[in-house]
């Protein structure tokens, strides 16, 4: 009887181990990503997951030194080859990314989640969410998502003290010079703006596509542009030659970094906003003081 | 033996080796160096991978085949085209047919039917708006039952300007993704991974083929003017109509599978005439095997040049046979149509 009782306490012994150890070993074999947005890519070593990120496309390796990792392309223009010789486990897509290379590769029994392009912080937070479920690091992102909206809520709570006796200001956002493109509604940027207690002047499109005599009538007060170098540059010089625009006035024409504004992240829309808070404000506040 | 069909076989012939050597090259080069060896057994299904079989014979051939596809239908209409308007410039894309079909495929896109129907849908927008445009020319292009073939040239390159206007201004309305969609369409792409589809173009393609060939010994009677041709018995008008539709069907369809790839149907024929001499029923078959042989050696270029990135294949069409052209035509001194 105790000799049974002891085989019966080593099988259980042995099964819990067995358990325990499969367990292990499915949690040991990370996901093998390959990301085709710098977004997703950023957000990735945010997790810190970069051990799950097999590949990323051109410009995603901005701000990371491990340069060991495949590059497969740009967000556009990806080589379905190279990906499929990775052999990833899933792919993080755009939908910027080319549909005819995004069905090939799910032809060839490739796992792609495509997300969309997000309108608001909360788009931005659900992909991050979302990502971070793929790479097994859902509570470390909700500690991180908490702590990124209690640093916007500050920042919020701040604005609307500067901007308590204040109207909306008027703002343009430029992302685009030819053509002319602006931050239109339904966008994060447009929440970026709200944020700011600003008020966009591109209103009731679906596009962002303008022209300068509406911005000129609309004379905003603020002009941001986030766009690469000469392009920035250029597009200041051409609104400093209409004189009669407020922002011109008042010399409140802000060049912004792209890689901030343009690529959508928990943490990009709270520096993004941080950024422009500061740009506005903080002139404000000196002639103030 | 008749030394002209002789000539035929033996000029075939080579242009079907140039053809398969490219295509094996098309097949062996890639973003992923795969050595020789491992694509010939992948091929012949003696090594096992499933990595390999994946982009040998998933991946690769379907573009080496589409190329041929496109490549030799886009070349033979050229060449029936510049036969029936007798003008060096004309193209498959002169007379307007891609204009139709980009202005219906940036129309799904706007109208994003393209998630509602099915990626089928693409495609098929993009014949359906060609077909569109071939009729509406056709149709503009008849006055007292006569064809009139300078009319259609002229009626083809303003419709051609007209829809490129259209996709301008459908692409200041769309969303900044939809525009996307667009321009890569624009710019042409071998990129197609449904099968059927390919095979489909494959076979209308080789049924182009077939038809161009049985017209070419007409085409060579109306080089010397419709007068002349007339004079010697052909039916002209029947000639011009046929000679248009197949032309324009064939290039509607390959515009609506793979984008606008110009240069082919431009520079092939007239490459293979300062080759070849003026012989439609030799052009015919020579055109297509080597235009398809281009278009397969343009695409494998483009994937490779810069891999990971790929190019247009477009460019690559453009600077190899625009300055190969240049090239050949200083050098032999010729006249095309002279």
């Amino acid at each position: 009887m105790p000799s049974q009782l002891n085989m019966n306490k080593n099988s259980i012994f042995i099964s819990i181990s067995i358990i325990l150890f499969v367990t292990i070993k499915i949690y040991s074999q990370s996901t093998k990503i390959v990301s085709l947005a710098p977004s997703y890519t950023k957000q990735i070593y945010t997790l810190k997951a970069d051990s799950n990120l097999i590949a990323y496309t051109k410009y995603g390796q901005k701000n990371h030194t491990n340069s060991e990792k495949t590059v497969v392309g740009s967000v556009v223009n990806i080589s379905v080859e190279k990906i499929r010789s990775l052999n990833p486990d899933l792919i993080l897509s755009s939908t910027l990314t080319r549909k005819k290379q995004i069905r090939r590769l799910k032809k060839l029994g490739l796992k792609v989640h495509t997300f969309q392009q997000p309108q608001s912080f909360a788009d931005i937070s659900d992909q991050f969410l979302r990502i971070a479920e793929f790479v097994n690091k859902s509570q470390f992102a909700q500690n991180y998502l908490h702590k990124i909206k209690n640093k916007i809520n500050s920042l919020e709570r701040k604005i609307d003290t500067r901007t308590k006796t204040e109207k909306n200001k008027k703002i343009f956002f430029q992302i685009g010079r030819q053509p002319l493109y602006a931050v239109h509604p339904n966008t994060y940027l447009n929440e970026v703006i709200n944020l700011l207690n600003g008020q966009n002047i591109i209103q009731n499109r679906s596009s962002g596509i303008c022209n300068r005599e509406t911005v000129i009538s609309k004379d905003p007060e603020i002009i941001f542009i986030a766009l690469n170098g000469k392009a920035a540059e250029l597009a200041q010089q051409e609104w400093n030659d209409f004189g009669s625009i407020a922002a011109v006035k008042s010399h409140q024409i802000y060049q912004v970094a792209p890689n901030l504004f343009n690529s959508p992240t928990p943490g990009n829309f709270y520096l993004a906003l941080k950024k422009a808070t500061k740009h506005i404000y903080s002139l404000k506040f000196n002639h103030k003081n | 033996m008749n030394q002209k069909f002789v000539k035929t076989i033996i000029y075939s012939l080579i242009a079907l080796i140039v053809l398969l050597l490219i295509s094996l090259l098309g097949i062996s080069v890639g973003a992923e160096n795969i050595p020789l060896s491992t694509v010939i057994k992948t091929l012949f299904n003696i090594e096992n991978s499933q990595l390999y079989e994946d982009i040998i014979i998933n991946l690769r051939l379907p573009r080496v085949i589409l190329g041929f596809a496109v490549g030799g239908a886009l070349s033979i209409s050229g060449l029936l085209l510049q036969g029936i308007f007798r003008n060096p410039l004309v193209e498959p894309f002169t007379i307007g047919i891609s204009g139709g079909a980009s202005v219906g495929i940036s129309l799904l896109t706007l109208l994003n039917l393209e998630n509602i129907i099915g990626f089928l849908s693409l495609p098929v927008s993009g014949f359906l708006g060609a077909i569109l445009i071939i009729l509406l020319v056709y149709k503009l292009g008849i006055k007292n039952n006569t064809f009139r073939i300078t009319n259609i040239l002229l009626i083809g390159v303003m419709i051609s300007f007209i829809s490129s206007s259209l996709v301008m201004f459908i692409m200041a309305i769309s969303k900044s993704k939809d525009i996307n969609t667009i321009l890569f369409w624009l710019m042409g792409s071998l990129e197609e991974s449904n099968l059927k589809l390919i095979l489909i173009t494959l076979f209308i393609s080789i049924f182009g083929l077939i038809i161009a060939f049985v017209l070419s010994r007409k085409l060579n009677l109306f080089s010397l003017g419709e007068e002349e041709a007339k004079s010697l018995g052909l039916n002209v008008e029947r000639i011009k109509r046929l000679v248009y539709l197949t032309a324009s069907v064939l290039t509607g369809f390959c515009v609506a599978v793979s984008g606008v790839i110009s240069f082919v149907g431009l520079i092939i024929p007239h490459f293979m005439r300062i080759l070849l001499g003026k012989d439609n029923r030799l052009l015919v078959i020579t055109s297509y095997l080597i235009g398809g042989a281009f278009l397969i050696l343009s695409d494998t270029l483009a994937r490779t040049v810069i891999a990971p990135l790929q190019l247009p294949v477009g460019v690559i069409t453009g600077l190899i046979g625009g300055i190969s052209f240049i090239y050949l035509l200083n050098r032999k001194n010729v006249n095309i149509f002279g």
